[in-house]
């Protein structure tokens, strides 16, 4: 819990927050010191462990940064020191219309500041008694329009305020909690961290005694401290403290927290690490780094840029929203053609989600766990060297992206079973409030090892399709690199002609949606196997999700099958899961790809299968559950939880006639056989007879997975043919619509047309799914 | 009954930051004012079913960032558009001034079939505000703006004290709804799912 009811009294001139304040707060372990690590993670500080002299000279040079560019970019013409620096009165004067003059900046500023103030006095309504304060609004509006004058290129952007909000928030705590520190152990407290004195708390702890528990001297054996010698000091320290006693991640500790702050050390004041005279400093530091991305991290500034400067020729938050899709493509196919059918474009929500880091999503107190996620994502994620590739730019953005998609995720059965767009984007956009943020975060680390496995698998993949030509490589198996991306795009134009004539026919909307077109044009490459056969053909295969399904079995059978043997294959694929159920949730979005994952996995290592297949039957047992009962899949709050959502995905998948999925494994089994067969070998010879195979196996499993979707479209329909007509009915009986004639709404002529078509429609998927 | 085809309408509020565009549809929709709206970033959306005539139609209402400017949300956010609402603050000059750029701006991008007769609604909000003395665009500026711009209907509202609110987005539900039925005879072959219905249900009259 944050104490954020005690953020009213914030005045940053004020040298400390009344006693009362001070005195009934707690700090929990994940709020203590964020201000310090953010920095830390945000490169605004030198990377732990670092003697504390070097942090003070990095927080001073900061500091002076700063200091020099709000002296040199706000100015103020009436003061003398400012009129005597611009050259002459002719040129600078109120009515000058030199842009560079004095006078000409000043307004320009003026300007500035009118946006931004704008947007601060809407800033955080419901924390209202700390953003809203004058010294708070003060600080905001300075740091803002500093930075915009630093970088005409962006300027102040709506939202802008909005990222910089928190880290003033989050340094302020860390200031209060010094203080609240300094208050305990009273002036001149510096010195007893200082003296290698044994009893030099000896005082403070005599004058507990009486107060508050004896201090479990079990927990105080530190055993490492990296920055001084001497440990004896942990003896008085006040039991509200302990936790801070030993060192964090980050090398931080009470005792780093009072020395760096103190006004003895390198750089004087200026170096001290919290000082509420720099909160403004180091925030402009933290916020100029998050939003430049320095470290190769994702450029958040970019995502407020509208001009087309990515590398698609889109503007950057435009190709990160595709990116969101593209891995919820790689991770949920079902759900993602389903809102690419009803034209759900990504940007419509994540353009919000991006640009303020979700902070409109998510109460204050959970974004600020959020973003310690954020901002500590490990590059460690990928450690495939190049395989990243260039669409996902950094360990940061990756996760953001994984974290969109976890979102997506959390909503999955509402979105499947919702027939239209608005009620897509209204859940979407109105994400709900009571929500576990901390296994969302969790889903979505999950999500990111998935996929690095997937990339895994690819690059194995890329060793073998080198063989089969180079486009094939560049194209195919690299579906983060640009020219990946400029495919989907240039796709779109490409397609646009010849979907055309069909979209009028057969799109459920008349919107000419690019994702609809981008979905139809996923169908028409595909209507028969020679024509996605030859690499060419997959060239103009747009959807991401019919190159990763694949590539998905054979990250199961690859390692397996070819370098590890069967049961590694099975523990890697186990601890990849680490929650099965979670997992579950995730990829078994479609049965019959989870299916075919676990018929394929017994053929290449049974004894792991067996355990395998033992899960998919509870899985279903849940599912059934699923139809049985009410599945209320908006909370998915717990690993059962989400295999009630999955339960949810697997009802439809279950609606399917027995004998369709029957003949759908048949045709994978011989098809998993022949490929895990050939994969065995590492022969060169047969790795072109894997890839011919693998290819031929592939746009049927596309073709499958097309006539799939379908099937689980119709479903859709079909409850929301059936709901349609049963609100109707209750609109009638509501009184309201008594002018209608019920007729129009219950005719049975029309119902039953409606049921024909879909009658049509089923028995199309039908032929898909038995090619 | 052809007509009953489509049932969405949708509608994009635009004008600069601050003139009261989310404030107006959470006074039309939940009928609610508050001062503690936050900066609207990208876009968000509200729905409301509406009688117009003998119809009821789901209003999808559109509420745009002011300072957003169109490439970031897509072509395709524009297109599907039934209506647009053009908002201004009666007492920010600048704010009327832009409602030019913005009229423009979304034409370029929805490019309708028929740019001339596209339904647009210009709204002059916050008469509210100190009893109307320190406005500083006139209505009669403003409704000779909106003739110039062919006849581009015209209303003076508060959301804060609901004063024309409701008026102003029937009015917009009727023109957007004359609009939609003048598109169905260049697309009479849609599909549209929202309504249940399909397109061989369209020849026969119910």
């Amino acid at each position: 819990m944050l104490p954020s009811s005690q953020a009213r009294d914030f005045d940053p001139e004020s040298p400390r927050l009344n006693n009362a304040s001070i005195s009934g707060s707690h700090w929990p372990a994940e709020s203590r010191l964020r201000g310090l690590r953010w920095r830390v993670l945000l490169g605004v500080l030198p990377p732990c462990p670092a003697p504390i002299d070097s942090l003070r000279r990095a927080a001073a040079n900061g500091r002076r940064r700063y200091a020099e560019l709000r002296r040199s970019l706000i100015v103020d013409p009436r003061s003398l020191e400012d009129v005597q620096k611009s050259e002459s009165l002719i040129i600078s004067n109120p009515l000058s219309q030199d842009p560079e003059s004095v006078w000409g900046r000043y307004f320009r500023n003026a300007e500035i500041e009118k946006i931004i103030e704008n947007d601060l006095t809407r800033l955080y309504p419901e924390h209202g008694n700390f953003f809203q304060s004058y010294g708070c609004q003060t600080m905001l509006r300075r740091i803002l329009l500093v930075w915009a004058l630093v970088h005409p290129e962006y300027g102040y952007k709506q939202g802008m305020h909005e990222v910089l909000a928190p880290l003033i928030y989050v340094l302020h705590w860390d200031v209060t909690h010094l203080l609240q520190v300094r208050q305990r152990y009273q002036d001149p407290f510096e010195d007893r961290f200082d003296t290698p004195h044994e009893n030099r708390f000896a005082f403070y702890s005599e004058r507990r005694q009486g107060a508050s528990a004896p201090i479990p001297q079990a927990s105080l054996n530190v055993s490492e401290d990296h920055f001084l010698t001497g440990n004896d000091w942990v003896k008085g320290v006040h039991p509200d403290d302990l936790l801070l006693v030993e060192v964090d991640d980050f090398g931080f500790n009470l005792k780093t927290m009072v020395l760096g702050s103190d006004s003895y050390g390198a750089e004087g004041e200026l170096g001290a690490l919290l000082s509420r005279r720099f909160i403004e400093h180091d925030a402009f530091s933290m916020f100029d780094s998050l939003m430049r991305g320095s470290g190769g991290e994702v450029v958040l500034a970019d995502y407020f840029s509208t001009v087309n400067e990515g590398r698609t020729g889109l503007p950057p938050v435009l190709e990160a929203s595709a990116e969101i899709y593209r891995f919820l493509a790689a991770m949920d196919i079902s759900l993602y053609i389903h809102l690419v059918g009803l034209g759900v474009e990504p940007q419509f929500f994540a353009l919000r989600w991006l640009r303020v880091l979700f902070g409109r999503e998510f109460d204050l107190e959970k974004l600020l766990l959020l973003w310690d996620a954020i901002f500590s994502a490990s590059p460690k994620c990928k450690e495939g060297g190049d395989l990243g590739g260039a669409g996902r730019s950094s360990a940061r953005g990756s996760f953001i992206t994984s974290f969109a998609v976890s979102m997506i995720l959390h909503l999955r059965s509402i979105l499947l079973a919702s027939s239209n767009a608005t009620t897509c984007l209204q859940k979407l956009l109105s994400f709900p409030k009571i929500v576990d943020i901390k296994l969302l975060i969790e889903n979505a680390k999950v999500l990111l090892v998935h996929s690095d496995e997937l990339l895994e698998s690819r690059s194995l993949g890329s060793k073998y399709f080198q063989i089969s030509g180079p486009n094939f490589r560049n194209d195919r198996c690299m579906p983060h690199s640009p020219s990946f991306k400029m495919q989907i795009y240039s796709g779109r134009k490409g397609l646009r002609q010849v979907s055309s004539g069909l979209r009028e026919r057969s799109l459920p909307s008349p919107s000419e949606s690019y994702w609809e077109e981008k979905w139809m044009s996923s169908i028409l490459p595909t209507p028969t196997p020679e024509q996605s056969a030859p690499p060419s053909g997959c060239d103009s295969t747009t959807v991401p999700r019919s190159a990763s399904f694949p590539e998905g079995v054979l990250r199961n059978t690859g390692p397996g099958g070819s370098t590890e043997g069967p049961s590694d294959a099975g523990m890697k694929t186990s601890q990849i899961v680490t929650d099965t159920h979670n997992m579950e949730s995730f990829s078994s979005g479609d049965t019959s790809y989870r299916k075919k994952e676990t018929i394929h996995t017994e053929r290449n290592c049974p004894g792991y299968a067996e355990g395998e297949h033992k899960e998919k039957d509870n899985v279903e047992h849940v599912c059934i559950h699923a139809v049985d009962g009410a599945v209320d899949a908006n909370r998915v709050d717990s690993p059962t939880e989400c295999c009630n959502l999955c339960g949810t995905g697997l009802h439809i998948g279950l609606q399917v006639k027995d004998q369709r999925r029957q003949s759908d494994d048949q045709l994978f089994v011989s098809a998993s056989k022949e490929l895990s067969e050939s994969i065995c070998t590492e022969e060169d010879p047969k790795m072109k007879a894997v890839v011919k195979t693998f290819r031929d196996k592939q746009s049927r499993v596309s073709l499958h997975a097309l006539g799939y979707s379908m099937v689980e479209s119709i479903q859709v329909l079909e409850d929301a043919v059936a709901s349609i007509f049963t609100d109707y009915k209750i609109g009638i009986s509501d009184g309201e619509t008594t002018q209608i004639s019920r007729k129009d709404f219950l005719n049975a002529e029309d119902r039953s047309t409606a049921i024909k078509a879909l009658t049509n429609l089923r028995k199309i998927s039908s032929i898909l799914l038995s090619m | 009954m052809a007509t009953r085809k489509r049932t969405l309408l949708k509608v994009i509020i635009l004008g600069d930051s601050g003139v009261g565009k989310t404030s107006l549809m959470n006074q039309f929709v939940n009928k609610k004012f508050s001062n503690q709206y936050k900066a609207t970033i990208g876009a968000d959306f509200l729905t409301k079913e509406v009688q117009v005539e003998d119809r009821l139609v789901t209003m999808q209402i559109w509420d745009t960032a002011g300072q957003e400017r169109f490439q970031s949300l897509g072509v395709a956010f524009y297109r599907g558009a039934d209506c647009c609402v053009l908002v201004y603050d009666v007492n920010l000059l600048k704010s009327f001034e832009s409602l030019s750029n913005w009229r423009d701006e979304f034409l370029v991008q929805a490019s309708p079939s028929d740019p001339e007769n596209f339904p647009f609604m210009v709204l002059g909000n916050k008469v509210d505000i100190d009893g109307g003395n320190s406005r500083v665009v006139s209505e009669k500026r403003a409704k000779t703006w909106c003739a110039s711009k062919g006849d581009i209907p015209y209303f003076e509202t508060s959301a804060k004290d609901d004063l024309n609110v409701d008026v102003a987005f029937q009015c917009i539900a009727k023109n957007a709804l004359k609009n939609e039925t003048d598109e169905e005879i260049y697309l009479p072959d849609t599909i549209d799912f929202s309504s249940g219905s399909t397109h061989t249900s369209s020849s026969c009259s119910c």
